[in-house]
């Protein structure tokens, strides 16, 4: 079932939270509310959901405005962000809410509860928890009680609110993949807000950027990181250094350039090369990060590491920089609108 | 990781470290005081209770107890009770649920209000109450009319107690609420609970200790009430005494035993609520721990 929010309106007192907001998630489709903190993220997605309403705008559900409706007709899965599991309920009783709530003549009987519940709790893979009750479970297990909990109801859209917010690293990265494949298993219309951009580049079809209650950009993944739409989304998905340039035949303004996309020369370079000298050499995993100082700032550098090795970098050394990919942004297109 | 705090912490607790104590002298000396106090306005008063009820006899004790007036007492201070109590387990609740879940205008404004039985001298609610539905009181002339009588009456009595009662379920579960936040009752109406679903399977269940909390304390207050029942009862023996007013009109006739008598069947009542209320404070103790621990996220 697909989701359309059609110029959706919020404000809190004289917060506007959200402003004129304009969407469409196809059915299917994995897409992740990526942003800051407050920009709004969080709060469209309750609005989807029906636990807050719109000040303006439209919230259809295959193409049918499903404004008015409430939450409880809406039949979405929401997976709060911290889980607000029933921490009086076992794991099974959490589960089988959804199906024990019904109406009498629409609920399953006992034994089909039973198994759906099992059934549910195997495929998120905690079925030998489920007389435990939520305040037994780690994070992840919590995490996984939770989405089953909302895919009882069969749910034609899953929302979920920063699931992997309140989990270590280890258990984020191995839940966030679980949670793809689990989407490519039963494929259903899924958004989730998140403001880890590794996150929301790794899960998710497409993602939308927000920033201060406005759509930024939407794309791919691939999309988004390597053409920002704006100097906000290049410093918002991962590291970018920013220096004044102006380029020939261009207006003068900002220029960026990821970290990675250096290349560094022991030699003086013809044309763009930048001159500089070594400050620090950070071994930090698999790449070197180098901070170089040059006139006007100084740049990050991330080589990978065996590269960094070959050219014995060492605190005062001087390079030239030569940037492999440059994106610059006028001043007159940045001072418009961030 | 946890686990090595775990071991740490408990390894803190058996052997304190001299360094956040106090030298023994001064420990002894703080809790002489305290214990001094205790048997000086506790203990004492307690034993004596037990002493004078005692003091003729056992027979006397349970034949003052089996009087007439004392049944009829004990009758009148159950029959208010029995209805003070769970009408203020529906208001509390009622109460509670709206101020901690809702946000709407004169939410502070109610809160305050709940709390005026604690403020006004119970006396002068029961003046409020006299001034009210008493024969010269504004509703007076058209109660009589309708022969409905009220004050010196059995409702008096119900009201008044009813009054002075009403803050005690509602303030004990307002924290609670407040502090265990809305998302389990939203996760309930996003997986198709209705309002009375929700109220019976996820938040009477989570506040239930300290429900039972509110009505013990409000059922001893309920029994125990003096002051605003004395003046809405009329003192009529055997008709609309409680407790509280027959020991006192035993009391000013001179008639210790009997007082002491019916004063030990209140002081049973107090001393098992303490006990109840200690259970159940230990219990939302760990309600709450478990609140904050919830929203922690991590619990192994």
């Amino acid at each position: 079932m697909s989701i359309e929010v059609r110029s959706i309106t919020k404000t809190f007192g004289r917060f506007r939270a959200l402003d004129d907001i304009s969407l469409r998630v196809d059915t299917g489709e994995l897409v992740a509310l990526l942003g800051p903190s407050g920009c709004g993220k969080t709060t469209l997605l309750r609005i989807i959901a029906g636990l807050q309403v719109a000040d303006q705008g439209e919230v259809l559900f295959h193409d049918e405005d499903i404004s008015e409706r409430s939450v409880r007709e809406r039949r979405v899965g929401f997976v709060f962000q911290h889980y607000a599991l029933f921490r009086h309920m076992s794991v099974f009783d959490n589960v089988a809410f959804g199906l024990n709530v019904m109406p009498r003549r629409k609920r399953p009987r006992k034994a089909e509860i039973r198994e759906r519940v099992m059934d549910l709790l195997k495929l998120v893979q905690v079925d030998w928890l489920a007389n435990q009750y939520p305040s037994q479970l780690s994070g992840g297990q919590r995490q996984r009680v939770a989405l089953a909990r909302a895919l009882i109801i069969e749910p034609k859209v899953l929302l979920l609110d920063e699931p992997f917010g309140a989990l270590d690293a280890r258990v984020r990265r191995e839940l966030r993949r679980w949670l793809r494949r689990l989407h490519d298993e039963i494929h259903v219309t899924s958004v989730f807000v998140t403001h880890d951009q590794e996150e929301a580049l790794e899960v998710s079809d497409r993602v939308v950027i927000m920033n201060e209650g406005r759509i930024v950009q939407e794309g791919t993944p691939e999309q988004v990181y390597d053409e920002p739409a704006t100097p906000f989304v290049y410093e918002f998905l991962g590291n970018v250094n920013r220096f004044r340039s102006e380029p020939i035949g261009a207006e003068s303004g900002y220029s960026y350039v990821r970290p990675q996309d250096f290349e560094i020369h022991l030699t003086s370079q013809n044309g763009s090369a930048i001159a500089g000298s070594v400050r620090q050499v950070l071994r930090v995993g698999p790449v070197t990060r180098i901070e170089v100082v040059h006139e006007e700032g100084e740049f990050d550098v991330e080589l990978p590491h065996d590269r960094a090795h070959g050219l014995a970098l060492e605190k005062g050394t001087k390079v030239y920089l030569v940037p492999k990919r440059v994106r610059h942004f006028p001043d007159s297109l940045t001072s418009s609108r961030l | 990781m946890s686990a090595a705090t775990g071991i740490n912490l408990s390894a803190r607790r058996t052997s304190t470290s001299p360094a956040i104590t106090e030298p023994w002298p001064v420990r002894l000396l703080l809790i002489g005081i305290a214990l001094a106090f205790l048997t000086l306005f506790l203990f004492i008063p307690l034993a004596t209770v037990f002493h004078q009820a005692l003091a003729k006899g056992l027979a006397t004790y349970l034949a003052s107890l089996r009087e007439p007036d004392a049944l009829a007492a004990v009758r009148l201070t159950l029959v208010a009770a029995a209805i003070s109590v769970p009408l203020n387990v529906v208001f509390g609740v009622s109460a509670a649920w709206a101020i901690a879940k809702f946000e709407f205008p004169g939410k502070n404004l109610l809160t305050t209000m709940i709390d005026l039985p604690f403020a006004v001298s119970p006396v002068v609610a029961g003046l409020i109450f006299v001034l009210l539905f008493g024969l010269q009181g504004v509703l007076g002339p058209w109660l009589r009319e309708h022969d409905i009588k009220i004050i010196f009456a059995v409702p008096g009595i119900v009201l008044a107690t009813v009054f002075v009662t009403f803050p005690f379920v509602a303030r004990e579960l307002i924290p609670l609420m407040q502090e265990q936040g809305t998302d389990e009752e939203e996760a309930a109406v996003s997986l198709g609970a209705n309002g009375l679903q929700t109220l019976w399977r996820v938040t009477l269940p989570n506040v239930k200790w300290g429900l039972m909390y509110g009505v013990i304390l409000c059922n001893a207050r309920a029994m125990g009430e003096f002051g605003a029942v004395s003046v809405v009862s009329g003192h009529i023996r055997g008709e609309t005494n409680t407790l509280p007013l027959h020991v006192e009109i035993l009391y000013n006739e001179y008639n210790f035993a009997a007082a002491f008598a019916a004063a030990s069947v209140l002081t049973l009542l107090a001393l098992l609520t303490l006990v109840i209320k200690s259970f159940l404070e230990w219990r939302i103790q760990r309600q709450f721990a478990e609140a904050a621990r919830m929203l922690q996220g991590d619990a192994a």
